[in-house]
This record gives C-alpha cells, sequence and structure tokens, in this order.
C-alpha cells in the first residue's frame, strides 16, 4: 500500500521554488522589526534629551561634557595667553609683568585641558 | 502485531523537548540570527535541503506539507496562509533534524491542516522545535510585553495561535 507521503507527491500539480505571499509576510515582519527599532532609539533620545536639561544641552551628557568642557577650557587658555602677549607687547615694565603672569596662567589652564583631552584619546 | 506495538511505544515515548529546544538555538547561532521574522525557508536551503511550494489535488489538498528523504526537500502546500507556512517549514525541518531516519522510512506522517489526532512523540518534538526556531525565547523576551499579540505575528511571521500558544507556554499569559 502506498503511504500518504507518496500519493502526496503523486498529487502535486504545480511545484515553485518560491512563495511570493510568503516573501510579502516575512518583508513586513523586517519592516515592522525596523519601526519597532526606530520607535525605540526615538524614546532614548527622548528620554536623554529631557535627562540632559538646559546646561546639559549645552555641554553634552555624561560621557561628553568633560571633553567639551576641557576644549573650551584650552581655547580659553589659548585666547588668554594670545590677548595677554599682545597687551604686555605695548605697555610698561608693570603692565608686562602684570600680563605676562596673565600669560602664564592662561597657559597652564591650556596645558592642563590639552593633557586631559590627550589622556581621553589615547583611552 | 509487530506494528500495533510500534504504534503502542510511539504513543507512550516521552518527548525530548530540551534536545528539540537544543537543536532550534544551535541552528540559530549557526547561521548568526539574532532578530526576527526567522526565515525557515532560507535555512533549510542553507542546510542544503530544497523547498518547494506546491499545488495538491484531492484529498492530499488538506496536506500542510511534508519531508521528502528521497528528493531532501520539503513540500509546503501553496494555498495554505504563509503565516502558517512558516509553521510548516520549521516542523519539517525539525523531522530532518530530529528524526531523519524515521522522516524517510515509510512510517512518517504527511503534516495535515486541521488534524485532531493525537500526537506521536516526534510529532510534539517537531513542533516544540519549530516554535524555538520560530519564536526563540531570547527574541520573545524583547518583544512580548510591548507589542500586541496581532504586532507579535507579523514580527515573527507565524500565525496568531501559534503567539498565543508560545506566550502562554513561556510567560503563562
Amino acid at each position: 500500500m502506498a503511504s500518504d507521503r507518496e500519493n502526496a507527491k503523486r498529487s502535486i500539480q504545480q511545484r515553485d521554488a518560491e512563495d511570493a505571499e510568503l516573501d510579502a509576510v516575512l518583508s513586513e515582519g523586517t519592516d515592522l522589526k525596523l519601526k519597532l527599532l526606530q520607535e525605540t532609539h526615538r524614546h532614548k533620545e527622548h528620554m536623554l534629551d529631557k535627562e540632559l536639561g538646559h546646561i546639559g544641552r549645552f555641554i553634552g551628557g555624561r560621557e561628553a561634557a568633560p571633553f567639551n568642557i576641557a576644549v573650551s577650557l584650552l581655547a580659553c587658555g589659548v585666547i588668554v595667553v594670545v590677548g595677554s602677549l599682545f597687551a604686555a607687547a605695548g605697555g610698561n615694565a608693570a603692565d608686562k609683568a602684570f600680563w605676562g603672569e596673565q600669560a602664564q596662567r592662561g597657559f597652564a589652564l591650556a596645558s592642563g585641558a590639552a593633557v586631559f583631552i590627550a589622556g581621553r584619546a589615547r583611552r | 502485531m509487530r506494528k500495533d506495538n510500534s504504534l503502542l511505544v510511539d504513543q507512550l515515548a516521552k518527548p525530548n523537548y530540551r534536545r528539540a529546544e537544543h537543536e532550534a538555538a544551535r541552528l540559530l547561532k549557526e547561521f548568526s540570527i539574532e532578530s526576527p521574522p526567522i526565515n525557515p525557508v532560507a535555512i533549510a536551503r542553507d542546510m542544503g535541503l530544497n523547498v518547494y511550494f506546491v499545488k495538491l489535488t484531492g484529498p492530499s489538498n488538506g496536506i500542510s506539507g511534508f519531508y521528502d528523504g528521497d528528493e531532501d526537500c520539503i513540500f509546503v502546500n501553496k494555498e495554505e496562509f504563509p503565516l502558517r507556512q512558516t509553521w510548516t517549514v520549521a516542523h519539517e525541518l525539525g523531522h530532518k533534524i530530529l528524526h531523519e531516519e524515521w522522516a524517510k522510512s515509510a512510517d512518517y506522517k504527511v503534516l495535515m491542516r486541521n488534524s485532531t489526532e493525537e500526537k506521536d512523540f516526534r510529532e510534539k518534538e517537531s513542533d516544540a522545535f519549530a516554535a524555538n526556531l520560530l519564536m526563540p525565547r531570547f527574541m520573545m523576551d524583547q518583544y512580548w510585553d510591548t507589542i500586541s499579540v496581532e504586532e507579535l505575528s507579523r514580527l515573527f511571521a507565524v500565525s496568531v495561535p501559534a503567539v498565543k500558544n508560545r506566550l502562554s507556554f513561556l510567560y503563562g499569559v
């Protein structure tokens, strides 16, 4: 007696390697996954935005804030050094001594910030 | 008489669900599948099996699908809902992996669409394999309590009853 598999094989009328409806269902699943992923990211972004507040939005989040502050301090230090040197160039001896001291402070600030940035970059 | 005895043994044998789960997890790992929907047709083809979508006539039209050892392929009824076709392919793939010798023998039974027959241990193991392959626990954990059953069905490309069974088994809901 023929098995039900043999009977089934005999009753095959048409055989296709692909099924368009199944492909559509699988691609719909992938689309939904991407949509859900997008929603999750949007939610995370929204929560992060809420957590940051006004100052956070300006200086960055927990990860980026130290680096951003260091870059700002480096820029300030450089401005102070350059400004003090210009000021020292045109003044008398007392002014030169005063602006020289400010240039040193600016240099200390800029180099401290630069060391911090270099240390972060190496990590 | 001998056939009757083997039928009785089949009915009394306990399904090894752990093995079914392990084999499904192994496949997912082997093919680096980490998110839904899982395409069992692609997995079967990557394993060297052919999958054909067939039009059946007569009483065979009530068949969901079957594995054929001669051609080493899975036949799926074209008229079945696509969300059930994924289950059929995964189920037959389970037979190929878990019970290849039996699946090639004359004792093998084709998968009927609306069967009310008591399933033997191999059918139960293949069902467990299909559930673990198409809706693995680690993927279900990410979505089960955040989206509806209908969305889970669309996301995992399986039928709503299959999702409900899986939710009930995994989370008791």
